[in-house]
């Protein structure tokens, strides 16, 4: 499978777990000990393992109306691919590391406030 | 050339520019049409010389210029890195704070090259001490 393919499966796991809450397809594509970076919060946070991560994207979405949920494919190669992601007033840049099929680890920082 | 060894030689190619307005080594890194996707309030800058008038013309209107910037990890031809500046406002700008108020920028950048250039970027991060309504109309 291409880099973009893979990423492209990422991108359909985040919608079925953002939008339906169903992580099953995100499961099946993190490393259970993955690793995010999110420097767009106060302080900087790390969320690590793919169980903080589906907690973290209940907690995110509860009583949420998504008006906006785009992401997209931006570039890849290797092991790295990188996503845009625009959610209601925020833009986010995603950088994604593959390992052994799976994400392992990823580095997220945007802006909550400006949609562009 | 490593990836990584790239990445360092395009910090203090970006220090030269900002601390002394020498876009010499700046200029061998990138290739001449490159586009950096910047988030708003960026917009998109693309070629070295819009990139290399928009670093000369921050350095007239702020001072004490102040860059961090972090290799996050890379591959073939693409690296991430963090970026962290601050800068001091002159006033003059519409949109700036007032004289000796700091901006602040905090993103995360991922560089892509080809033939040993950086040929295309993507920004995204936090501005703080801009009023974005009035910038974005200037």
């Amino acid at each position: 499978m291409s880099i973009k393919d893979f990423a492209e499966k990422v991108i359909k796991a985040e919608e079925e777990a953002f939008q339906k809450g169903n992580f099953d397809l995100l499961k099946a594509l993190e490393d259970p000990d993955v690793v995010y970076h999110v420097y767009q919060r106060r302080p900087y946070t790390e969320i690590v393992g793919h169980e903080a991560h589906k907690q973290d994207i209940v907690n995110s979405s509860k009583g949420r109306v998504f008006t906006k949920f785009e992401f997209q494919y931006l570039t890849g190669e290797g092991n790295l691919f990188a996503l845009s992601i625009k959610i209601n007033g925020g833009n986010f840049l995603f950088v994604g590391r593959v390992k052994k099929g799976k994400v392992i680890e990823g580095w997220v920082n945007g802006n909550t406030k400006v949609s562009d | 050339m490593s990836i990584k060894d790239f990445a360092e030689k395009f910090i203090k190619a970006e220090d030269e520019a900002w601390q002394k307005g020498n876009c010499d080594a700046l200029e061998k890194l990138e290739d001449p049409n490159v586009v950096y996707h910047m988030s708003a309030p960026f917009g998109e800058v693309v070629g070295f010389e819009v990139h290399k008038q928009q670093i000369l013309g921050n350095r007239m209107v702020a001072s004490e210029i102040k860059q961090d910037w972090k290799y996050l990890i890379g591959e073939g031809n693409l690296f991430a890195m963090g970026y962290k500046s601050r800068v001091i406002s002159n006033g003059k700008v519409p949109g700036f704070p007032p004289a000796g108020k700091e901006i602040t920028n905090d993103g995360l950048f991922l560089f892509h090259m080809k033939n040993g250039k950086i040929i295309e970027a993507w920004y995204n991060g936090t501005v703080t001490g801009l009023d974005l309504q009035v910038y974005l109309k200037k």
